[in-house]
């Protein structure tokens, strides 16, 4: 009777703490959901493809550089970029510039490398590694991706982007510049509740995946193939895939790691899981073509898998 | 399919979800926020950013409303697969249903008590260890009695893992919850406190080892005062700061149960 109650107490304190972290994952990321659909129905209402492509510089290395350090200008967090990504590709920005922007921009900008300093009690090597094996996998796969992929991507027309085939004011969607102010805010407002609901499911998807990864993962499991110059890689890149931290906050977890990890899989961690993790994975798969997504994955595994061998050799790790 | 323009209304479905839906993220935000809930999840530094977007996601949620019943004029009519709108509705009523808490304690074992303290360098061999960054160590080098707050919990539990020789017979004041780490004895427990930095999911137990007498009487997360004596104690084959309780009161959880680090 005793180990009944035991256990029905265990499990109603790993349904209560599965609820705080799913919500706490939820909250964190809802500002920037709730920011990214404005954005992408602003942009998709209020400009045109031509401001876009007026803007935008000809030559690719002067696409991508830009794109990858934008983030030191709007420290973003990477839950609602996909929507953000999504829009700009639609709007005739390049594939590979909105993806060095997307990849880039949650590490490289200040308030992750302040984040991650002070996590790390001031080590600037740690710093440096982060921002710069970030910057590197971030401008290397925006520029295979330039080489293999022509064209957009992106999946058939989702919700928000009917095309013109109706008769009634539907067909009005997208920058059209007849349209009054007013109605332009309306649209606006409701392509971005549309767009809520459409990506907004992978986030809870992702999110609920990613609390129940943390109530049944114990870190000791983990622990076990930390010092391992190869495995201890790879662990720390499924965990940051399954744990959907924010950007800024994965840092101190990755300290916490270190006397037990090799430094490469805590930098691998580090850059990997704000590139790559559960919700955004499947946000993407739902935005762009599967051939895209997996290209996509494979690249930035073996680049953070390389770029994390590397720092091992040279610290020894 | 309708092609006629007569006066012919038509009930958007995907509409209704998606106004219930978004009133319904404005509605929790709203209410979490009011009974002042939100520190149970995030960084209230966040605070004002969640609260902006409950404001924002109240007029999506009402013009969706408006577009429920509407002339039918459209061609086709494509349906969302109602299950898409599970995840929106599972997380709201959990998020109503489950009553609200604190982490409990037994996620302490999953986490690992103090990780996160031993940080130096990454690599000893390579590069002499730079040094420690520790803001209240002459301040509590001074002082017989340490306070513990909220606003210097993460420094002073630092100071006590890595420099326990530095405060041996000083008195110590602190709260936290009881969890018993693998390995202690019956008169030995540990007081925690978890430290976020954005969210619950980041949460990180930070604690302090205690003696007592009659330890056991207390189980793992029941939270406590306590006053007592700093001594060196032996714990995983290395020397640890341990508190000799000499007074105690068992407390109700308090309403921010966490320590964050930055918002202070």
């Amino acid at each position: 009777m005793e180990e009944l109650y035991l256990l029905m107490t265990g499990l109603s304190n790993s349904v209560i703490n599965g609820k705080i972290i799913l919500l706490s994952i939820i909250f964190e990321a809802l500002p920037f959901l709730v920011l990214s659909v404005f954005v992408s129905a602003t942009l998709n209402n209020f400009v045109t493809e031509r401001t876009i492509r007026n803007i935008l510089p000809r030559h690719k290395f002067f696409n991508i550089l830009p794109a990858a350090l934008l983030g030191l200008l709007l420290p973003v967090c990477d839950c609602g970029m996909v929507i953000i990504v999504r829009r700009l590709v639609q709007k005739g920005v390049p594939l590979y510039t909105a993806l060095a922007f997307m990849l880039a921009a949650p590490i490289v900008n200040p308030v992750a490398a302040a984040a991650t300093a002070f996590a790390f009690k001031g080590s600037s090597i740690i710093v440096g590694l982060r921002l710069g094996t970030a910057l590197v996998v971030a401008y290397t796969t925006a520029w295979l991706v330039s080489l293999v992929f022509k064209g957009s991507e992106l999946k058939a027309a989702g919700a928000s982007t009917v095309p013109a085939k109706c008769c009634g004011h539907e067909h009005l969607a997208g920058s059209n510049t007849t349209l009054s102010f007013s109605a332009k805010l309306a649209l606006t407002l409701r392509d971005a509740g549309t767009e809520f609901i459409e990506m907004g499911k992978y986030l809870l998807l992702g999110s609920i995946l990613s609390a129940l990864a943390q109530i049944l993962l114990d870190r000791e499991i983990l622990t076990v193939l930390g010092q391992h110059r190869f495995w201890s890689i790879g662990i720390m890149m499924l965990f940051g895939f399954c744990l959907s931290v924010c950007s800024s906050a994965d840092a101190f977890i990755a300290a916490s790691f270190i006397t037990s990890f090799s430094p490469g899989s805590l930098i691998a961690f580090m850059v990997f899981g704000p590139m790559l993790d559960l919700k955004n994975f499947l946000m993407l798969a739902h935005a762009f073509r599967e051939r895209l997504v997996v290209f996509l994955t494979v690249v930035l595994i073996i680049l953070c898998f390389g770029s994390a061998l590397v720092i091992n050799l040279f610290w020894g790790g | 399919m309708e092609h006629h323009h007569h006066a012919k209304y038509h009930f958007d479905r995907d509409a209704f979800f998606r106004a219930i839906i978004l009133l319904g993220f404005a509605a929790l935000t709203i209410w979490l926020s009011n009974t002042n809930q939100l520190a149970l999840y995030i960084n209230p530094r966040f605070n004002d950013f969640v609260e902006l977007s409950s404001f924002l996601l109240f007029p999506l949620g009402v013009i969706q409303l408006l577009i429920v019943i509407r002339p039918t004029h459209e061609h086709e009519h494509r349906h969302t697969n109602r299950l898409s709108y599970l995840p929106f509705l599972a997380v709201l009523g959990l998020a109503f249903m489950v009553p609200g808490n604190m982490l409990s304690a037994n996620l302490v074992g999953n986490k690992g008590l103090n990780r996160a303290i031993n940080v130096a360098t990454p690599a000893p061999s390579s590069v002499s260890a730079p040094a420690i960054y520790r803001p209240l160590a002459a301040k509590l080098h001074q002082a017989q009695r340490i306070e513990v707050t909220d606003r210097d919990y993460t420094e002073i539990i630092s100071e006590l893992e890595l420099f326990p020789t530095d405060y041996l017979d000083k008195k110590i004041t602190l709260t936290g919850f009881v969890f018993r780490p693998p390995g202690i004895t019956s008169s030995q427990f540990s007081l925690v406190r978890y430290v976020i930095v954005c969210c619950a999911a980041d949460a990180r137990p930070y604690g302090v080892l205690c003696e007592l007498n009659n330890a056991a009487q207390y189980p793992d997360g029941t939270w406590l005062t306590i006053s007592g004596v700093i001594e060196n104690s032996r714990y995983d084959g290395k020397v640890v700061a341990a508190v000799n309780i000499k007074s105690l009161k068992q407390v109700e959880i308090p309403a921010a149960p966490y320590v964050f680090p930055f918002s202070q």
